[in-house]
């Protein structure tokens, strides 16, 4: 599934550098450019350390990870804390939680201050052991003070205090929680719920709650009588099956129609039930909410070093590992040099790792503000109400002459004026030419609209060819969204297998890709000057599009025999347009990063 | 019933049987009154006593409680009655409790009688009771915070240790804005 093989190398020249402990060990602090190259993939944020034209580009590193690798550092750190304090992991965790993972400050507070006060500053009881058997069943007099259900009930409380609360309430009271540091529900009790405490609710609660399912199974299979033929199980099963594919169609049109304006809108590159369960499994069993949350807090924390993907759901990070570059030592300034730090995450998801948004090469970070404000902004609306409207000299309210001759009557204030000199009209003793053509003011009135209406011109011509790619793109996301089915479909066909088959989706990819590339380079030239360099890179541009359409084209083969038969034609010209893509990449980005084009006044 | 209903059911019977011991009840909290309103078993009116030695002593408040639907696990929304009639004074006298409709205080809202205190919003936690969140507030009037005003007025006077100011104008606005009537909520 993955496709960045293509468009990253995964370079091992830097792995095995550091040990694992190093790098586990400088995680937190800043300098850990160049220490934290793990035994895995590095990635970078462009493709080739040259370009064709000879600039060499400083390029980002980073690390596309999950939770879950996330969530195994921040348990080695944790166990490595432990080997000094010798307190179990469960404390260690509390204390690191508290600590904002700042294990020297930690560690120098841990020698230097009173252990037991600190504990209790911390929210740990006087021991460390966490007790067995927190969940029990209760005396039948007891009564949650929660819930106020009466017993017997099996409750749950913390090893070192005695505040019972019956199973259901501490399991919805965790649940609401934001922060991955609960407290005991008692008001006067600073206890926090540690993980070792926590896992005995949670097992205790995944128990019951499988248990349930069970019983529920049970009384379903009771309720069929007699064995079930072959097709009447087929039938059962194929059902639900459309039904919830029915569903999901319906719901990415209803989200697309939410997202209509949206000039971002990532397009799904991975099967959005797989993702769902993985979530429901992960809110299901508390322990790994618990740790879940934790990273998340942390990477919240560390947000320079970690970025969320921001596609919807998608709970991919972004590492940041540095540069590979003497000159370009953050983020900031690899933007201001207009580079632009496109990464991808494991899902597939490519955006900016700057401004968070989607994939917006060519066009800069702040040539795609700009352009969202512009889009939006009413600026270029009130562009249009100069162009074709004055304002009545009297009232100013704007007016539109819709025909009928230079005798206008103001519709607000009925001023009577001359539309060409916009004089009061009983100047002009009912003769219906405009006898003070020549006046100064009215010159001047004329050349303000002359430039608006060039400008209008512009912005109009630059937002059509965005218009369309964006239209295009999002019917290409609208047809992907099919192509599972379709690429099922090939393959059953022709009877080839999955690899064979993945041309179809692999085409689509890089033509989406294009397209959006091809998006934003239009956005982009609204804001250049127009030099010869421009001209160029406007060649450079309609070679992309012509690429784009060649492979579109193909597209619009239905029959499967035929497709596959085209399957040559499908990646020559795929291929053809990737790099096709790269050299247009290449361009932009020498023409900016060095400086070749200049920008109107349009970009602030 | 849901557990929201019982829990609130619970409140209200242990809230009964310490009122019906009155006098210990006021002495000890402050809590004058607390009870559903008519209408509804999510809607409370509670009645607090301003703690002594402090100038909101001998006067009552009328408080508005909203609960939410899955309360405990959130906070009530409490707060101070607050009318804005000018002719309070004149209105005509129907009982023997005094009670203020107007709070000045440094946490709490002037015009809208909200109230800042964080055991209502984030260190909220569900072993509390609206009881004990009455209990709270009453604390709350003996020992303002002018740190995180809602009432700009009344935290700088604090700030600046004018205690005479502070305690003359609490005078001030509670006789001007107060009215005898009897207790039933």
């Amino acid at each position: 599934m993955s496709d960045y093989e293509f468009e990253y190398e995964t370079e091992d020249e830097y792995s095995n550098l550091e040990s694992e402990a190093d790098s586990l060990d400088d995680l937190d602090s800043e300098d850990e450019i160049g220490d934290v190259l793990r035994a895995d993939s590095v990635h970078y944020s462009f493709k080739n350390k040259q370009t064709a034209g000879g600039l060499c580009t400083h390029r980002m590193r980073y690390k596309p990870v999950e939770a879950d690798e996330i969530e195994a550092q921040l348990k080695a750190r944790v166990a490595n804390v432990d080997t000094i304090l010798q307190l179990g992991a469960d404390d260690c965790t509390v204390l690191l939680l508290k600590y904002g993972w700042n294990d020297q400050k930690l560690l120098e507070d841990y020698t230097t201050q009173e252990p037991e006060s600190l504990r209790r500053e911390c929210g740990l009881g006087p021991e460390s052991r966490v007790r067995a058997r927190l969940v029990r069943e209760s005396e039948p007099q007891f009564l949650c003070q929660i819930c106020c259900s009466d017993g017997p009930l099996y409750t749950f409380q913390l090893s070192w205090c005695d505040h019972r609360y019956c199973v259901d309430c501490y399991v919805r009271y965790i649940r609401g929680g934001q922060s991955a540091l609960v407290k005991c529900p008692d008001t006067s009790c600073a206890l926090y719920v540690r993980p070792g405490e926590l896992e005995q609710l949670s097992t205790f609660e995944e128990q019951r709650v499988r248990q349930q399912e069970e019983h529920e199974n049970q009384l379903r299979k009771q309720s069929v009588s007699g064995p079930l033929t072959s097709e009447e199980i087929m039938a059962k099963y194929q059902k639900p099956l459309v039904d919830s594919s029915d569903e999901e169609l319906d719901e990415d049109q209803e989200s697309d129609e939410s997202a209509e304006d949206a000039l971002f809108n990532f397009h799904e590159r991975h099967i959005k039930q797989q993702r769902l369960e993985k979530q429901n499994q992960r809110n299901k069993i508390l322990l790994r909410r618990y740790w879940y949350t934790v990273v998340v807090q942390y990477t919240k924390k560390h947000f320079k070093t970690f970025k969320n993907c921001p596609a919807i759901d998608c709970e991919c990070f972004i590492e940041y590992l540095g540069f590979d570059s003497d000159v370009i030592t953050s983020v900031e300034e690899y933007v201001a040099h207009k580079y632009i730090p496109i990464v991808q995450c494991s899902n597939g998801h490519r955006f900016c790792y700057a401004c968070l948004s989607e994939d917006h090469a060519p066009a800069t970070c702040t040539v795609v503000q700009t352009w969202i404000k512009t889009c939006a902004d009413e600026t270029e609306t009130s562009h249009w109400i100069t162009a074709n409207t004055k304002d009545c000299p009297k009232c100013s309210s704007p007016i539109e002459k819709n025909g009928g001759c230079n005798h206008m009557t103001c519709g607000e204030c009925h001023y009577q004026f001359c539309w060409i000199c916009l004089g009061d009209w009983s100047r002009h003793k009912n003769n219906y030419v405009c006898t003070s053509f020549n006046d100064e003011e009215s010159k001047k009135e004329r050349e303000k609209q002359e430039t608006s209406r060039v400008s209008l011109k512009r912005y109009l011509f630059y937002f059509d060819l965005f218009e369309i790619h964006r239209v295009s793109l999002k019917k290409d996301t609208e047809f992907l969204a099919k192509l599972e089915h379709r690429v099922q479909e090939i393959q059953q066909r022709a009877k080839v297998s999955w690899i064979e088959a993945h041309f179809y989706r692999e085409s689509i990819d890089i033509l989406l890709r294009c397209r959006i590339t091809l998006m934003w380079s239009y956005a982009l030239m609204f804001y250049f000057k127009s030099s010869a360099e421009k001209g160029f890179l406007e060649r450079t541009q309609s070679n992309l599009s012509n690429h784009v359409e060649a492979l579109s084209k193909l597209f619009e083969i239905t029959p499967t025999e035929k497709v596959i038969k085209e399957k040559e034609a499908f990646l020559t010209k795929s291929n053809a347009l990737k790099s096709c893509h790269e050299k247009c990449i290449e361009k932009f980005m020498e023409s900016l990063v060095l400086g070749r084009i200049s920008f109107t006044s349009e970009l602030k | 019933m849901s557990s929201t209903e019982k829990r609130l059911l619970k409140e209200y019977r242990a809230v009964q049987k310490e009122l019906a011991d009155a006098d210990a009840s006021i002495k000890s909290t402050g809590v004058v009154a607390l009870q559903p309103s008519e209408e509804s078993m999510f809607k409370w009116n509670a009645v607090i006593k301003g703690p002594d030695q402090t100038p909101f002593a001998d006067t009552l408040w009328r408080l508005e409680i909203q609960v939410p639907t899955n309360y405990p696990l959130e906070p009530p929304g409490i707060k101070f009655v607050v009318l804005n009639d000018t002719k309070l004074r004149t209105s005509k006298v129907s009982g023997d409790s005094k009670i203020c409709y107007k709070m000045p205080h440094p946490n709490i809202n002037f015009k809208t009688g909200e109230i800042c205190l964080d055991i209502l919003q984030k260190k909220w936690s569900p072993a509390w009771t609206l009881q004990s969140a009455l209990v709270a507030i009453v604390v709350l009037l003996a020992n303002p915070e002018p740190l995180s005003p809602l009432n700009i007025d009344m935290a700088n006077l604090l700030k600046c240790n004018d205690t005479t100011a502070y305690n003359q104008l609490v005078r001030y606005y509670t006789e001007k804005y107060s009215r005898y009537e009897s207790l039933d909520v």
